[in-house]
């Protein structure tokens, strides 16, 4: 490995360190919507992780993996929005 | 040349995704968290997506990295104002030292749906209550 290599190795490392100290607040984070929000910090640090590795051994192929999880991440946060409505609807209703 | 400004790119996106973390783990508020993963995701992602367009310089690779960006800048802003208006909605409670609170006018205004009453703020109701 050169030099370009391992600063791109503690970068990845760093990311890995960012991913869980937010895994800290997921598991005690207060509420529904706290951990939503750990959860879309912790799609981008994927994409990053992604990114990065395929910089380090040279496959630019991995990079459409990057681009289904910039997709998953949007609909996932859609989705689990839809259901905070549709319980917050039900208890009114009852 | 073009490999140090890669890394200098995702050496900058690194630093903001660690400031967003320790922002994540320190701040008191829902809200105030999600701002600052918000901010954090689009340009930290930006950044890195510069350094592999200019590690690779491939045209491929700049579609992807431009759809990637594009993908982010369009759907991370709708999904966070999608949150914060149903955490709002769901009551979850703001900072104690909040100053401002505007959107407390118009969030419980058009409740059409039955027994919406009890989610009225305090002041809509009484002045339900007035005789007019």
């Amino acid at each position: 490995m050169n030099t370009i290599e391992w600063f791109l190795m503690v970068a990845m490392i760093a990311l890995v360190v960012a991913f869980f100290v937010a895994l800290i607040r997921f598991i005690y984070g207060p509420g529904f919507v706290d951990r939503l929000i750990t959860f879309d910090l912790m799609t981008a640090n994927l994409i990053g992780v992604v990114g990065i590795y395929a910089m380090i051994s040279n496959k630019p192929l991995l990079l459409d993996i990057a681009l289904v999880f910039a997709l998953i991440g949007f609909v996932s946060i859609i989705a689990f929005t839809y259901y905070i409505k549709n319980r917050r609807k039900d208890e009114r209703n009852n | 040349m073009k490999e140090i400004i890669s890394v200098v790119a995702v050496y900058l996106g690194v630093i903001l995704m660690l400031v967003a973390s320790i922002g994540l783990f320190r701040l008191p508020d829902a809200y105030s968290r999600m701002s600052a993963v918000t901010k954090a995701v689009t340009f930290k992602i930006g950044l890195v997506m510069i350094g592999v367009c200019f590690y690779f310089d491939s045209i491929t690779v700049i579609v992807k990295v431009i759809l990637v960006i594009l993908f982010l800048f369009l759907t991370t802003p709708v999904s966070s104002h999608l949150l914060a208006r149903e955490a709002y909605l769901l009551k979850v409670p703001l900072w104690k030292k909040t100053i401002a609170d505007e959107f407390k006018k118009y969030a419980f205004k058009n409740r059409t749906i039955k027994g919406g009453e009890d989610l009225l703020p305090d002041s809509a109701r009484d002045n339900k209550e007035k005789p007019t």
